[in-house]
């Protein structure tokens, strides 16, 4: 498997070498970097050439393949986010970094399905992140190559165009399906929820989650059409009977608990569609799969990313791999 | 297959789900989720010709996408039965 994780000198020399650079890695060493035509995100864990590690001595690098036509690197804001499926190339896509918990993350999950132009252009990113040793004391960034400006709030974004004799296409890998359990509708668009539909009746989510007691690493499955999007359980604030998630829950969509999933890793590997394999440039995976699958140490196939706090593929999504493959036409 | 050459009832029953074709392209799956949701609450003839047309404009954009021409040759060869 190709080497992806890099010294922060071994990195300043492709950024010097004008490469076009997705990077991953923690906050001090982005901040070594030079100028030049890279975004990154703050994450000490990948999936790497040896399988799951964290590492905060090195960068995960993503090197765009030379054929492509043109890049250009834009900041967006909670405000003008909302552009962002316009502006997106006709033949290309767009690789976008969000800091988790940002404006712009809430935004960008809450709105997305309602800006113009939804889907119509292949958008892939991720949710940057922090160690989990000082989540909430520690703020995941965003890092503007061009300028290295570090950024807390707002999204790095690479429109990425490509030669008229090659195609991208984004896809999601996600083991869970729907268990057997009930349904549960949400009366709004939120990150928390309390009074639900449970089965048609109206009940306490955070009661519900107790007296069933479910076991929350498994997220909530809804059926897009037939993609199976998750939204994963943050925690529950009995006091409050509020249950929390890492994307927002959507009214008017039936979820379902997944079904349990004895072995992660044999799951993945059965999913991973082969012939795709190798063209495949970019990939990223949840750190809720890292953590409650135990990746550390083990592989995914050969496919290597950063492990994220939250994952992109046209929308925001959840405990779900997203991939993104260079095809010829 | 062109996109010009599909009905436009066609698109209404993909739309109001009284067809259900298995897609392939995520964008299509997802777009075609979050329209449908809209129209559980509103099924007012502009309500679907707006629908229609951010699906057809989906469809145009990605169309070079095997995966799309695939769900078009799906949605050319349905026949509404009345």
């Amino acid at each position: 498997m190709n080497k992806v994780l890099y010294n922060a000198n071994e990195v300043a020399d492709k950024i010097r070498q004008g490469k076009n650079l997705l990077l991953a890695g923690d906050e001090s060493l982005l901040r070594q970097l030079p100028e030049g035509r890279w975004i990154a995100g703050t994450i000490p864990y990948f999936m790497a050439e040896k399988g799951g590690i964290c590492t905060q001595d090195s960068v995960f690098v993503t090197e765009l393949p030379s054929y492509i036509t043109r890049t250009t690197i834009k900041r967006y804001t909670s405000e003008n986010i909302i552009n962002i499926y316009q502006e997106i190339p006709q033949n290309g896509f767009s690789v976008m970094i969000i800091p988790a918990s940002s404006r712009t993350h809430f935004s960008f999950a809450l709105n997305a399905p309602k800006y113009e132009g939804f889907a119509t252009g292949q958008l892939i990113g991720w949710v940057s992140g922090v160690h989990l040793n000082v989540l909430g004391k520690k703020i995941p960034k965003v890092v503007y190559g061009p300028g290295n400006e570090v950024l807390e709030d707002g999204a790095i974004v690479m429109h990425v165009e490509l030669p008229d004799d090659k195609y991208a296409d984004i896809n999601i890998l996600n083991i869970f399906q729907p268990g057997n359990g009930d349904s549960i509708l949400f009366l709004e668009d939120s990150f928390s929820a309390g009074e639900v539909l449970i089965n048609g009746l109206k009940r306490n989510l955070a009661d519900y989650v107790a007296e069933k007691n479910l076991d929350t690493r498994l997220p909530l499955v809804a059926d897009y059409c037939g993609a199976m999007i998750n939204t994963s359980f943050q925690g529950i604030d009995s006091t409050a009977k509020i249950v929390n998630f890492y994307a927002p829950v959507f009214r008017g969509i039936e979820y379902k608990q997944a079904a349990m999933v004895s072995d992660y890793v044999a799951g993945f590997c059965r999913m991973m569609p082969q012939s795709n394999e190798e063209n495949i440039v970019f990939s990223c995976n949840c750190i809720l799969n890292y953590l409650y699958s135990e990746l550390e140490s083990k592989q995914t196939g050969n496919i290597t990313g950063p492990i994220t706090f939250g994952e992109i593929a046209y929308q925001l999504v959840n405990q779900t791999m997203v991939y993104i493959a260079i095809c010829d036409r | 297959m062109g996109i010009s050459e599909i009905s436009d009832d066609v698109w209404t029953d993909v739309l109001l789900g009284k067809v259900n074709f298995e897609f392939e392209c995520l964008a299509v799956k997802i777009l075609l989720a979050r329209l449908r949701i809209r129209l559980n609450t509103d099924t007012s003839p502009a309500a679907v010709q707006q629908c229609t047309a951010e699906l057809k404009a989906l469809f145009i954009k990605l169309e070079y996408l095997p995966s799309v021409k695939n769900d078009l040759g799906k949605m050319s060869r349905y026949r509404r039965v009345s």
